[in-house]
């Protein structure tokens, strides 16, 4: 099973953008069986496809709703404690974990819930961190969690807190989406930085591959976003990796109304053929999809 | 005029990009430098211990009725130094483990583990090895590890580089290893490099007092292993036991090494073959002719041999006492 993290340390770069895409590429267009996880106690990749509740005891952060298969009055025996809720930040707590199934076919989702996961992201003291770090790939090699999916997205929050840690180490192929501006730039650095940190903690024969710097929300009317750009590729080192010229996912507003609750079509790859909306995403998806697969 | 409008990545950013994705490509480290929870670590089962005293010991205490109470004891003097230098100056040597399952097995640093439980610091520096090393490896990290200690003795290290070098060479499938490829696995000078190599062949007496302690000093070894005469050489190896400076190690070398140039000298003045014949020599003693010849007829009752038989000897002439001797020495030979 391949773990796809999109990470950057700075927010609205694109990351949850990035999972939603490439999570239904991946189901929609190649048939493959994906797990969705949402770190990043935002909740935006759960709200993508679940009806998330708020949370009465943290009326800031979000939780998933009841499980559709919850029965309260025919539960499992080992499961007689479970209130019908599930999230990924239950694997932090030693508890199992239900993934949701989506509108997707062969998408499930293990989605955020915005309370425990901050709590999980402000573990500090070395001993409950080392916890938090490897509990994700722990997870994520489970035999029945590895013999389920064909891919596991992992959704991050802008952070390089306990619980990107834990999806790093968990990861066997990253993507850092960045918008070509100074700040993102600067926080592909941070990424970079954790990426090589993992990096060096993994044995040769299992390295976390870095797909590539995908520039997002790319206005090619924009000196700034072309210069930078340019700039980035002039780069020996980290030219390679950025996607090359016309891979890139463009500022458009019909990304933003896919997000919307209730928009139809639903997804970019519900539109026809010849959207050149659809068409780049289905560009970039493609090479996501050979830098992971091949 | 509004200036052109030029932007690009800092440059201080790009120079980060470039150094951390060059760091990772070429990364061909077995180990990592990390910091861990001391409870995530434990000793290593399969390495034999070299200390008495356990973590538990340090945690709670020795035994009073513990067998080894009194040389536990001691060792914890060590580790209560120890930890006082860690105090004062950190941790700069981290200790060295290996990955196994949930903990975190040492390799090398037990004792700096120790001092840092008796600190009830939550966590150590640590090196750690994805996988446990093994064979020359293992001995390899050990080596450096050992290196590093002040308080080792001479036979210890003697013993190290014995480990190492018995490794080494069932790994490559050699006899013997060569200097060079000692100095390059250690470190070591040449000189220290070739005194290890003689030390490990060292037998008898003089390794006997490496291993008690009573010699200490790679250099003094080396310098009683100069030395072939056996009595000068007891005389060098007793006064190490009594402190005896490298300079009068040296005088015996040097008194040695003069006895062997005499003897060698004295081997020098006898050339060409073995002798068959007796050199009579020369005399311009007349005198000493006839005394011999009137000796012999003396003490030998030999008819042949008479004043007689020189009756036509003229006792003043050389040719005629040449010839003399020349007949004594006739007669006697036709006695044998």
């Amino acid at each position: 099973m391949k773990i796809f993290v999109p990470a950057n340390n700075k927010g609205g770069v694109g990351k949850t953008a990035t999972s939603v895409l490439f999570a239904e590429y991946a189901t929609k267009q190649l048939k493959m069986r994906v797990l969705g996880i949402d770190l990043d106690p935002q909740c935006n990749f759960s709200q993508r496809y679940l009806s998330m509740e708020v949370d009465p005891s943290s009326p800031e952060g979000l939780m998933p709703p009841i499980h559709p298969d919850f029965d309260p009055t025919n539960l499992d025996p080992l499961d007689s404690e479970w209130d019908g809720r599930s999230s990924i930040a239950d694997i932090f707590y030693g508890k199992p974990i239900f993934p949701y199934p989506t509108y997707i076919e062969n998408l499930d989702i293990a989605p955020a819930c915005g309370d425990r996961l901050l709590a999980a992201e402000s573990v500090r003291r070395a001993e409950l961190a080392e916890k938090v770090h490897k509990r994700m790939q722990e997870f994520l090699r489970l035999p029945e969690v590895e013999q389920q999916y064909d891919l596991a997205i992992i959704d991050t929050a802008p952070s390089k807190g306990p619980l990107t840690i834990s999806a790093i180490r968990a990861s066997t192929h990253v993507i850092i989406p960045t918008v070509m501006e100074d700040k993102p730039i600067q926080g592909v650095y941070g990424m970079l930085q954790l990426w090589m940190q993992e990096s060096f903690q993994r044995p040769k024969d299992l390295p976390i591959e870095l797909v590539g710097i995908l520039p997002n929300m790319f206005d090619q009317r924009t000196t700034l976003h072309n210069q930078m750009y340019s700039s980035l590729l002039a780069n020996k080192e980290i030219g390679k990796y950025v996607f090359p010229d016309d891979l890139k996912l463009s500022k458009r507003v019909v990304f933003a109304e896919t997000d919307c609750t209730g928009a139809s079509p639903r997804s970019i790859f519900d539109f026809p053929e010849n959207n050149l909306a659809r068409k780049e995403a289905v560009a970039v998806c493609e090479y996501i999809t050979k830098r992971i697969f091949s | 005029m509004i200036k052109k409008k030029r932007f690009g990545v800092s440059d201080a950013i790009s120079q980060g990009l470039s150094d951390t994705i060059k760091m990772v490509e070429n990364n061909t480290a077995e180990f990592r430098n990390s910091v861990i929870p001391l409870s995530r670590i434990e000793l290593d089962p399969e390495n034999p211990r070299k200390l008495a005293l356990s973590p538990k010991d340090v945690e709670e205490g020795i035994d009073k009725n513990d067998l080894q109470y009194d040389s536990k004891n001691k060792e914890l003097d060590g580790i209560i130094e120890l930890s006082k230098s860690i105090k004062d100056t950190a941790l700069l040597h981290p200790i060295i483990v290996y990955k196994s399952g949930e903990k975190y097995r040492i390799v090398a640093g037990e004792r700096r583990f120790l001092a840092t439980l008796l600190l009830q610091r939550g966590e150590i520096e640590a090196r750690v090895f994805h996988e446990k090393p093994t064979g020359f490896k293992q001995k390899l990290v050990q080596w450096f590890e050992n290196n590093s200690r002040e308080n080792l003795s001479l036979y210890e290290k003697i013993e190290n580089i014995r480990s190492l070098t018995n490794e080494y060479q069932a790994l490559h499938q050699i006899e013997k290893i060569s200097c060079e490829t000692l100095i390059e696995i250690t470190g070591l000078s040449k000189s220290q490099a070739a005194n290890y190599l003689v030390a490990l062949n060292l037998s008898g007496e003089l390794y006997a007092c490496i291993k008690t302690g009573r010699i200490n000093s790679l250099k003094k070894v080396i310098e009683i292993t100069k030395i072939k005469n056996p009595q000068l050489r007891k005389k060098a190896i007793d006064s190490c036991a009594s402190s005896s400076t490298l300079v009068f190690l040296r005088s015996l070398v040097e008194q040695d090494r003069k006895h062997n140039t005499v003897s060698h000298h004295e081997a020098l003045t006898k050339r060409g073959r073995s002798a068959t014949k007796v050199n009579m020599g020369f005399t311009d003693n007349k005198a000493i002719i006839r005394k011999m010849i009137y000796g012999c007829i003396a003490v030998m009752n030999n008819p042949k041999l008479t004043k007689q038989t020189f009756h036509d000897i003229n006792w003043d002439v050389y040719e005629d006492l040449t010839k003399a001797f020349r007949r004594l020495v006739m007669i006697l030979e036709s006695e044998e």
